[in-house]
């Protein structure tokens, strides 16, 4: 219905944490979000760093040959 | 002309065109706004008397610079005050009014994009929400953005009297951001600590901030993309409706104390009133009255009966609060009464110094009362008579001021404890500094005189 608004007030992370703390289950399911992006963010990050110490793995035993 | 306090949302701006208030939306702005017309929210706001009338018009031209897809008109209301001039109960009111516009708004699937108690003022004693563009969009999810800013202006100093009794005004003077809560945290020390809410709004809410301060950019964005479904917005704000709804002033009031010391003797009290009533149904212009140290209100509620509108100032809010409450319970509805201290008036401040306008430019009356408040300046404070009547001169072209003799008990007591000597005191001396203004005097008992004084 609307285009975006970017607000012009900040929130402020310490607030909105707080309003999630008082939200009861919304709150937590809300943080549990949070919470899974985060892990998502670790896995994804590990994922991308394999590839190169694959690589590494490789080239080791065909620089001592 | 356009408003010096408006610019911080730019999707609309404040200007005035021949001495009607005005809006310049920008395209968002002005599909949000009409929106809201739509949906009968606008209409229910201003009905529920929430939100001052206003109306969209086509026959003005917004100045340069300022957005034009759509142009609002509000109701002019005809005294401006911010909140550090409101009582406990003035901001208390102003509080539930804002709340109440926000559940009013998600209902419809709308909140307030800001808490700002600037966006409210009194309509004599009604706090109404003048920033009509400050309604946003919701929809079905969201976070209630200007939480943050609604606790630093409304519930922080309202916990801080409260739960301290410590008066919030001289915290807020000067101040556009309200006071923060992590500065209430610090002063809600010991056994205030315990009371409700200053666990969860206050402790929780500052341990919270030092945890976020830690947080890295994408930790932060994290929250900032945390949304809560309405009921569970709308279930915050019941919870803090009713924490504010119980939140009652322990700050008490010096004007209660002075009256039982030293109470008025009805017959002066009725010769004083009598004089007023007299010089303010004769008065040059019938338009804006001041009633100077108003304290209980007593003359305050005569002049209501002689002048569109009146203003009664004290520095005292307990006394404020008081008559804020018994004008409103009477249905005065054209009497304003501020807290603001005549020897240190609100000056004007925010961004660049002029975003809020100070006391003196925002209210300009006609006439004014100066009644038991002459001996205070001088013998109280120490500032001299000239240097009074002088203020008494700028501030209307019309007055009647009352001068009090240093040997009545009041003025004994106010100066008991000074051993320095004053500036010359006397009703000589008086009576030189305000001569060629004098229309009348009645010498109301031995030490106390009023004066009728014109074009000053």
């Amino acid at each position: 219905m609307f285009e975006p608004i970017l607000s012009y007030l900040d929130p402020g992370t310490g607030a909105t944490l707080l309003q999630l703390a008082l939200a009861g289950t919304a709150g937590i399911a809300a943080a549990s979000k949070m919470r899974m992006n985060k892990i998502k963010r670790r896995l994804n990050r590990d994922e991308e760093a394999e590839p190169v110490q694959a690589e590494g793995h490789v080239e080791e035993p065909t620089s001592t040959q | 002309m356009i408003e010096s306090g408006s610019f911080r949302d730019p999707s609309a701006r404040v200007f005035y065109h021949e001495g009607r208030v005005l809006r310049g939306l920008a395209p968002d702005a002005a599909d949000v706004d009409a929106a809201t017309r739509a949906s009968g929210l606008m209409g229910q706001l201003v009905s529920k008397g929430l939100f001052v009338d206003n109306w969209i018009v086509d026959d003005v031209e917004p100045p340069e610079g300022v957005p034009r897809a759509a142009v609002v008109e509000s109701a002019r209301l005809p005294v401006v005050s911010y909140p550090s001039e409101w009582s406990f109960a003035m901001l208390k009111d102003a509080a539930l009014v804002t709340l109440d516009a926000n559940l009013a708004a998600l209902e419809e699937g709308f909140i307030l994009k800001d808490a700002s108690a600037f966006n409210l003022i009194f309509d004599a004693t009604t706090p109404v929400i003048i920033d009509v563009s400050s309604i946003d969009p919701f929809g079905e999810k969201g976070i209630w953005t200007a939480y943050s800013q609604f606790c630093d202006h409304f519930l922080a100093p309202l916990m801080l009297e409260s739960y301290a009794g410590v008066p919030f005004q001289r915290f807020l003077h000067g101040k556009v951001d309200g006071l923060p809560i992590g500065d209430l945290n610090r002063m809600l020390r010991g056994r205030s600590g315990i009371h409700k809410g200053v666990l969860s709004h206050v402790r929780l809410r500052s341990a919270l901030e030092r945890r976020a301060s830690r947080m890295d950019t994408q930790e932060r964005s994290d929250v900032g993309g945390a949304q809560l479904p309405t009921e569970a917005i709308v279930g915050s704000m019941q919870k803090i409706r009713k924490l504010i709804s119980g939140l009652e002033s322990t700050a008490g009031s010096t004007w209660a104390d002075y009256e039982e010391a030293l109470p008025y003797a009805p017959a002066e009290v009725e010769a004083k009133a009598r004089f007023v009533e007299e010089v303010a149904a004769a008065a040059a212009s019938h338009d804006v009255a001041l009633d100077v140290g108003a304290n209980a209100g007593r003359f305050t509620k005569i002049l209501s009966n002689h002048f569109d509108h009146v203003i009664g100032i004290d520095k005292d809010a307990g006394a404020i609060d008081g008559l804020y409450r018994a004008a409103g319970d009477a249905g005065l509805d054209n009497l304003t009464p501020l807290v603001v201290d005549i020897t240190n008036p609100t000056p004007s401040f925010g961004w660049r110094g002029s975003e809020r306008a100070s006391f003196v430019d925002r209210v300009k009356p006609s006439f004014a009362t100066w009644l038991a408040v002459v001996h205070h300046l001088c013998l109280g404070i120490g500032i001299p008579i000239d240097q009074v009547v002088a203020l008494i001169a700028e501030s209307s072209d019309e007055a009647v001021v009352e001068f009090v003799s240093i040997e009545d008990p009041m003025s004994r007591r106010i100066s008991a404890s000074r051993q320095d000597a004053l500036a010359p005191y006397s009703q000589e001396v008086f009576e030189e500094a305000v001569a060629g203004t004098v229309v009348s005097r009645s010498q109301v008992t031995e030490t106390r005189a009023l004066y009728h004084l014109r074009s000053l």
